[in-house]
């Protein structure tokens, strides 16, 4: 498979008055084509803004200090702005977590998707009947009548399904989805990651998904990587990710969810708090937390190392983490609720 | 448990230039209404047939009027009652209005509709007209302008504090004060109060400055302060007639109002920021 | 996890008992409205709920937005008052009572609230916080207040360092401590928690959870937890019951629900719900359509149109809530198994 988007040691500061806050502290990786890349971590953790940053929508204070973002050979990070702007939205979509403040309030919804095709030839005709087709695709009934109505007529899952319609309006190669199902209902939720997972394959898409949501990556992933205080701790196949966990935070958040998957020993909450980003600990930022801090992980950031063929670990005691047992229980395949 | 921002030391609102200045503006009107007799020489309201209309001069510093007064004098003088006029006239509709508004936002219903009712239609007055009808009625001077002022500029108070209740009415914390028993009379003053008040406060500062004006314009039209007291608006109406040869008995007056009125609003965007951050 | 029997039905053991609570909130209703009879609209929030809280129990109340969970809370705590239906607490017929005698009996019953931003008055001290509470209910001599906050705040898990700090001071997960504190001040013998893990990260979550757990089986508490995370529900509660559109459609013990479903809407969300095993990614069934609106509500069985299950006479009747097994109760014409 080829490479699509490189990322090569990004840095995300925001540089506030008295602090530097270190939101992307050197995050590297690799999406390749069709497939679904996770980023996982809590709030706080830097993928939010790593997602912002390949699109360079980042706000102010905020500012890529420095690394590459790689797109078919150029880098997103050096263009001006007419050259990011013919990529966002167009061959790099994204959509967010709320769509009642992502839609344009006083827009008709196919105008909205109108703004998609405004480099294009299409005439008006073609545009219309290309926006009935986008909302059939993703599952809007009544597409002829719904092109019409404002975003506040739609409901919630609805929102998102429009969301999605929009930014694939274009035919990225990419789709970024940061928290696309976080505010939506569970049933919902089920509904917008099988929509996803089969316009992926329809309209063989990459696809970033970034979520605090263990779950939703294991449905969703083919590889993921899990961050923490702005790097990347761990990355890997999804299957690897949860049947043997190499990082201690990987692992320590599998133990503290209250899932149903977990064979009952009870929640083993991760202890302390989620660190400062504008005042990390030394060394590597987890070691304050974590059960196998030993006094190097206090002073030395660990590097990102390939312990085995597309798995990296960033960790100092990968001795002691070879034990880790994930969610999968052995043998695989009898899950949860029958059928 | 860590905790993460430290306690300041000089918070930052308090060392804005612009607060600072405002400050300084409003301790140095407080003092000159306190000892006017220290820092003006002459009688206010001494008539001199000899020094009519002088211009400044090193002894008489803002000039004389056409009464031979020193103007300096009189501009010193009447910051007491400037200053009085627009603190009293403010703190009573402050206080009146803050009540009216946190009860009727908080319960609701019948009274609160009336009150709204009550507002729409005394603010689709301008102010200063219903000041005018309500002096006629009552007669001219200064007590009169204070309960002028009374009856009508509680309105903003209320709209504002009413506003900010019905934001807060639905707030958890007020949930969870109702769920633990407490009165609500508590729940009004110790929990919605402060956090209601806050724009009505901000609001303060302006109103001063409105109050002002108001008593200055009722003394410049006749209707207010009786001569020969020394006002700012009544020694610009009396040095109306005389602009184009005795311009100093309109200006002195006119500038102490306005940086009077700019102290005021420098104070109450310090108060904006200090409100704002307090407690957070 | 408790080990008491929640299948003895002697009114004696239950904290709270609802009967046949329903919560209507009227829309606008104009002059316009009236002059052209348009007929009253209402919110129908809680439609019919009989539900009761045994002493000791942890009961989970589940279901999406608008199933009327938070509302239905709320109206147990009296901070609405029912349109119809009964609130009982210990006996006592709480449903209409007002003033005095309501501030009087509310100890008994406290909340701790979803949004740890919104939940503290700001310009409040932790201290001041807490000691309100033991003050206007005298919970103990007035010299014995600071030490009690001190008990209160490290059965919480935080210290009395930090008691005169605001509440912006702190990170989410510390203020839903600052909320159990002020919650356990009045000793209450029932806690209603509505959603108070769903806005915190979820390494600080499972200390909260293990908190609330342990606190329960310390304190002798009851707990009527509100959530819609199932994984949650699933660990933490004994019994669950299952809201849709404001009713109840199933309730049980909390592993019999979830395993076995009576009830299509259960089953659905139990499937809904995502498995953290990747390898498990069979779909099966997924659920068609949105929550109708609480406004317009279909009529008969109030499922029957996202129900794959449905027949005829789901479309037109309300289907009754009975008992189907020992502690089992369900609202389907045809209910599962």
């Amino acid at each position: 498979m080829d490479k699509l988007l490189k990322v090569k040691n990004l840095k995300t500061y925001f540089i506030l008055k008295n602090e530097i806050v270190k939101a992307v502290d050197g995050v590297s990786f690799d999406i390749y084509e069709k497939e679904t890349f996770g980023l996982v971590g809590e709030s706080g953790s830097g993928k939010s803004q790593t997602a912002r940053s390949i699109l360079r929508l980042v706000k102010k204070p905020g500012k890529i200090l420095n690394g590459e973002i790689l797109y078919k050979g150029k880098d997103i990070v050096k263009m001006n702005k007419e050259q990011v702007r013919g990529i966002r939205g167009k061959e790099i979509s994204i959509i967010f977590q709320e769509p009642m403040t992502s839609l344009d309030p006083v827009l008709k919804i196919k105008n909205q998707i109108f703004e998609s095709f405004d480099r294009t030839s299409m005439s008006k005709q073609e545009k219309i009947h290309r926006s009935i087709e986008l909302l059939k695709l993703v599952g809007i009934p009544s597409p002829k009548d719904r092109i019409e109505e404002y975003a506040h007529q739609f409901s919630g899952g609805m929102r998102q399904r429009a969301m999605i319609a929009i930014a694939l309006a274009s035919s990225p190669s990419l789709l970024i989805a940061d928290e696309p199902t976080t505010a939506l209902d569970v049933t919902i939720q089920d509904q917008i990651m099988q929509l996803l997972n089969d316009l992926k394959k329809q309209l063989s898409m990459s696809m970033i998904l970034i979520t605090h949501d263990l779950a939703v990556i294991a449905q969703m992933c083919d590889r993921v990587a899990v961050m923490y205080a702005g790097i990347i701790v761990e990355m890997t196949d999804t299957v690897t990710l949860f049947s043997a966990p190499r990082h201690p935070y990987t692992y320590a958040l599998m133990k503290s969810l209250p899932n149903q998957n977990l064979k009952g020993e009870g929640l083993e909450p991760i202890p302390g708090v989620p660190p400062n980003l504008a005042n990390l600990p030394s060394g590597c930022p987890f070691h304050p937390r974590c059960k196998c801090a030993e006094e190097i992980c206090k002073a030395v950031r660990p590097e990102l190392v390939e312990i085995k063929q597309g798995h990296l670990v960033r960790c100092h005691c990968l001795d002691k983490t070879s034990e880790f047992k994930g969610t999968i229980n052995t043998p695989v395949g009898k899950r949860g609720i029958s059928e | 448990m860590t905790v993460y921002n430290k306690r300041k030391e000089i918070p930052i609102w308090a060392t804005r230039p612009s607060f600072i200045i405002g400050i300084i503006i409003i301790i140095l009107a407080v003092l000159i209404s306190f000892f006017p007799q220290y820092i003006a020489h002459y009688d206010p309201i001494k008539i001199n047939a000899h020094s009519l209309l002088l211009s400044p001069s090193s002894d008489h510093l803002f000039g004389t009027d056409n009464y031979g007064r020193d103007v300096f004098s009189r501009v010193i003088w009447s910051t007491r009652i400037d200053l009085q006029i627009g603190v009293f006239a403010t703190i009573v509709p402050f206080v009146i209005g803050s009540i009216i508004g946190l009860i009727t936002g908080y319960y609701g219903g019948i009274i609160d509709n009336i009150l709204m009712r009550i507002i729409d239609i005394l603010m689709a007055f301008p102010f200063t007209i219903l000041i005018i009808v309500i002096i006629t009625i009552l007669g001219k001077g200064i007590r009169n302008i204070y309960i002028a002022i009374w009856i009508v500029g509680w309105l903003p108070y209320a709209k504002l504090v009413r506003g900010e209740v019905l934001v807060f009415k639905n707030a958890e914390y007020i949930q969870a004060a109702t769920v633990a028993g407490f009165s609500n009379a508590r729940i009004l003053l110790r929990h919605m109060l402060p956090n209601v008040i806050s724009p009505a406060v901000v609001f303060t500062a302006s109103d001063v400055v409105l109050c002002m004006l108001t008593g200055a314009s009722m003394s410049f039209l006749g209707l207010g302060v009786q001569p020969p007291t020394p006002e700012w608006g009544a020694i610009l109406n009396e040095g109306r007639a005389y602009i184009m040869n005795a311009w100093w008995i309109t200006f002195f007056p006119g500038l102490f109002m306005a940086i009077t009125g700019i102290g005021f609003s420098l104070l109450g965007d310090g108060l904006t920021d200090f409100l704002r951050t307090k407690g957070k | 996890m408790n080990n008491l029997n929640p299948s003895k039905s002697s009114n004696n053991n239950k904290v709270v008992e609802v009967k046949n609570l329903s919560k209507w909130f009227p829309l606008k209703y104009g002059i316009t409205d009236v002059i052209a009879r348009k007929p009253r609209k209402y919110v129908k929030a809680v439609n019919n709920v009989t539900l009761g809280i045994y002493k000791g129990e942890n009961l989970g109340l589940v279901g999406e937005s608008g199933c009327g969970k938070s509302t239905l809370a709320r109206n147990i705590v009296r901070l609405y008052e029912p349109t119809k239906g009964k609130v009982i607490l210990n006996g006592t017929d709480i449903t209409n009572m007002k003033g005095a005698k309501l501030r009087k009996i509310r100890p008994t019953m406290q909340m701790i609230f979803q949004d740890p931003y919104s939940s503290l008055n700001p310009r409040m001290s932790v201290y001041e916080v807490i000691s309100e509470m033991l003050a206007v209910h005298n919970m103990v001599e007035k010299s014995n207040v600071p030490n009690r906050v001190k008990e209160l705040l490290e059965m919480s898990g935080l210290s009395m360092e930090i008691a005169d700090r605001f509440p912006g001071e702190f990170s989410g997960g510390q203020r839903q401590r600052i909320g159990i504190a002020r919650a356990l001040a009045l000793e209450p013998e029932i806690i209603i928690a509505d959603e108070p893990v769903s806005a915190l990260d979820a390494s600080i979550q499972a200390q909260i959870i293990n908190l609330l757990d342990d606190l329960q089986k310390r304190l002798g508490l009851t707990i009527l937890f509100i959530s819609h995370d199932l994984g949650v529900i699933r660990y933490i509660t004994n019994r669950v019951a299952v809201m849709y559109l404001g009713s109840i459609v199933e309730l049980g013990k909390t592993k019999d629900v979830f395993e076995k479903p009576c009830h299509p809407y259960t089953l659905a969300l139990t499937k809904a719900a995502p498995s953290l095993d990747p390898t498990n990614r069979k779909r099966g069934y997924t659920i068609k359509g949105e929550i109708p609106s609480p406004i317009n509500m279909p009529n008969g069985c109030k499922f029957h149109n996202r129900c794959r299950y449905c027949k005829d006479i789901c479309k037109t009747e309300e289907p009754k809530y009975i008992q189907v097994s020992k502690n089992r109760y369900v609202s389907c014409h045809f209910p599962l198994k």
